[in-house]
């Protein structure tokens, strides 16, 4: 009886779980180059058997929030009339260089520094193949396989990187991933003078967490109805 | 549960400075030199409870863990220097800038600022001022008997004289351009100001190293694009509305969370 109260909880949390996350996703509708967190659960036992090695515990029921990852399908593009704005066509990451090492995104709202560098909007070198790229002319050129110009002179190719499994990289604040195992991209193309947005989808964004919420009721009624099975069981034992 | 709200509060804050920054943009449909301006906007940082690559198991690793974001947040109001549309005025003091770069002008309080409005005008002196009085930097003084003037696209000044037929030159119009003009601050008045992220001025003639050509008896508009900024209100105002949901979702699973617990 108690068991069952405690797989009721396990739902609700897990919802209010998932419920956050979804929410988070809609509140980067309009971030560009974000990609939405996706979440997956699984239930107690399968979990309790990985823990314990070649011994499965039975217990069952309950349910618990897994894992995440990213949802990789490109967002929508937005032409602009601004030459650094750059879209990634096709599969591939844009790297910056952060304080704390290489990260990837696929926000191409770029701009110069201070010192006609190329940053993104945190300030965050973009890379080339060489390294940082200087446009001291103000005048930024990219072709579709990423050769960027300096007006007229050549200065170094995009660095555009992709992941064979990108279930290994973790995102961090400012629509950047960090992660390992990159290798040069070779399938994209890239588009100046636009840039890509958010790929969170507001109708599917809400469904799922309407669709979460009648979970969660469920849930509630779930634990509400042990807890009145409880109490009659009490009053009656206690006459 | 308090995640969601949070979260959802600062979607809703966000569309509404997207909001605001594109009522501005529609409020300087009108004025001449005004350069449109976009928010661009970031997520927040993210809550990790299970890290991506920490052990599972002996030998097992979590493939892609779960990271809670926190929200978005506006990361920059970018100004967009795309060329305005031009007018012809036929007024011989509307200037207007072909291209990269600002006129200088001089504030009350001393400091050079830029802008690309450029509908100048004499003052009793008749030396060469803003709409708002102030004079361009370095100075062009127009003598009072002075019965035409042509300037240059190189930004030359030339006078004809009263009784004379030879025009006269009495000045050179310099521009200034900048590495970054994205990174200029906005002082209000149509006039932009140097900051540490813009770089230095670098000053020169009109046409050369980059700077746009001087082009007299015209003006620049605003780059303000009604249509486009009607569109992004509308996306503002739906993601804003979509956000609000999200909000009265959470707040009925609080609710009902706390009602668990009956009578």
């Amino acid at each position: 009886m108690l068991r069952g109260l405690y797989t009721a909880a396990s739902g609700i949390q897990a919802q209010t779980a998932k419920n956050d996350i979804y929410v988070a996703n809609l509140a980067n509708i309009s971030s560009a180059g974000y990609r939405r967190s996706q979440v997956s659960q699984e239930s107690f036992p399968q979990s309790l058997a990985a823990l314990d090695n070649g011994a499965p515990i039975q217990l069952r029921g309950g349910v618990t929030v897994s894992s995440g990852g990213l949802d990789l399908t490109p967002g929508p593009i937005t032409q602009t009339a601004n030459d650094f704005d750059l879209t990634i066509v096709g599969s591939g990451f844009f790297c910056v260089r952060t304080p704390a090492g290489i990260a990837f995104t696929r926000n191409g709202q770029f701009q110069l520094d201070a010192d006609s560098v190329l940053v993104n909007r945190d300030g965050y070198p973009v890379l080339g193949v060489k390294g940082i790229i200087r446009i001291a002319s103000g005048k930024l050129k990219v072709d579709e396989q990423g050769q960027a110009w300096d007006g007229d002179k050549p200065v170094d190719a995009l660095r555009i990187v992709d992941f064979s499994d990108g279930a290994n990289l973790s995102k961090q604040a400012g629509s950047l991933l960090v992660g390992t195992g990159s290798r040069p991209a070779d399938d994209y193309t890239i588009v100046q003078g636009a840039f890509e947005g958010s790929n969170v989808n507001a109708l599917l964004e809400l469904q799922r967490m309407m669709n979460g919420f009648r979970l969660y009721e469920a849930n509630v009624r779930a634990l509400q109805m042990q807890d009145d099975s409880i109490e009659t069981l009490l009053s009656q034992a206690l006459g | 549960m308090m995640r969601a709200l949070w979260s959802a509060a600062s979607g809703m804050m966000a569309q509404q400075l997207n909001v605001d920054t594109i009522a501005n943009n529609l409020a300087n449909v009108n004025t001449a030199g005004f350069k449109r301006q976009r928010v661009d906007f970031q997520d927040l940082m993210y809550q990790a409870t299970k890290l991506p690559g920490s052990p599972a198991a002996s030998g097992v690793e979590v493939p892609t863990g779960i990271q809670v974001g926190l929200g978005a947040r506006a990361a920059a109001t970018t100004k967009i220097f795309a060329q305005g549309t031009f007018q012809n005025t036929g007024n011989s003091l509307d200037l207007c800038i072909e291209g990269d770069g600002f006129f200088q002008v001089l504030r009350p309080n001393g400091d050079v600022a830029y802008t690309r409005a450029g509908a100048f005008k004499l003052d009793s002196n008749g030396n060469l001022v803003t709409s708002d009085g102030c004079p361009l930097e370095p100075p062009i003084t127009i003598p009072t008997d002075a019965e035409s003037i042509s300037i240059g696209g190189d930004g030359t000044v030339a006078v004809i004289l009263a009784g004379n037929t030879t025009p006269q030159e009495i000045g050179q119009i310099t521009l200034a351009r900048f590495a970054n003009p994205a990174g200029l601050l906005n002082l209000g008045h149509s006039l932009y100001g140097a900051t540490a992220a813009s770089g230095a001025a670098q000053t020169g003639t009109p046409g050369d190293g980059g700077l746009g050509q001087v082009a007299q008896g015209v003006l620049e508009l605003s780059n303000v694009e009604v249509v486009e900024e009607m569109v992004n209100m509308i996306t503002a105002q739906r993601a804003y509305e979509a956000n609000s949901q999200a909000i009265k979702i959470a707040d009925d699973m609080l609710q009902l969370a706390n009602n668990v617990r009956r009578g």
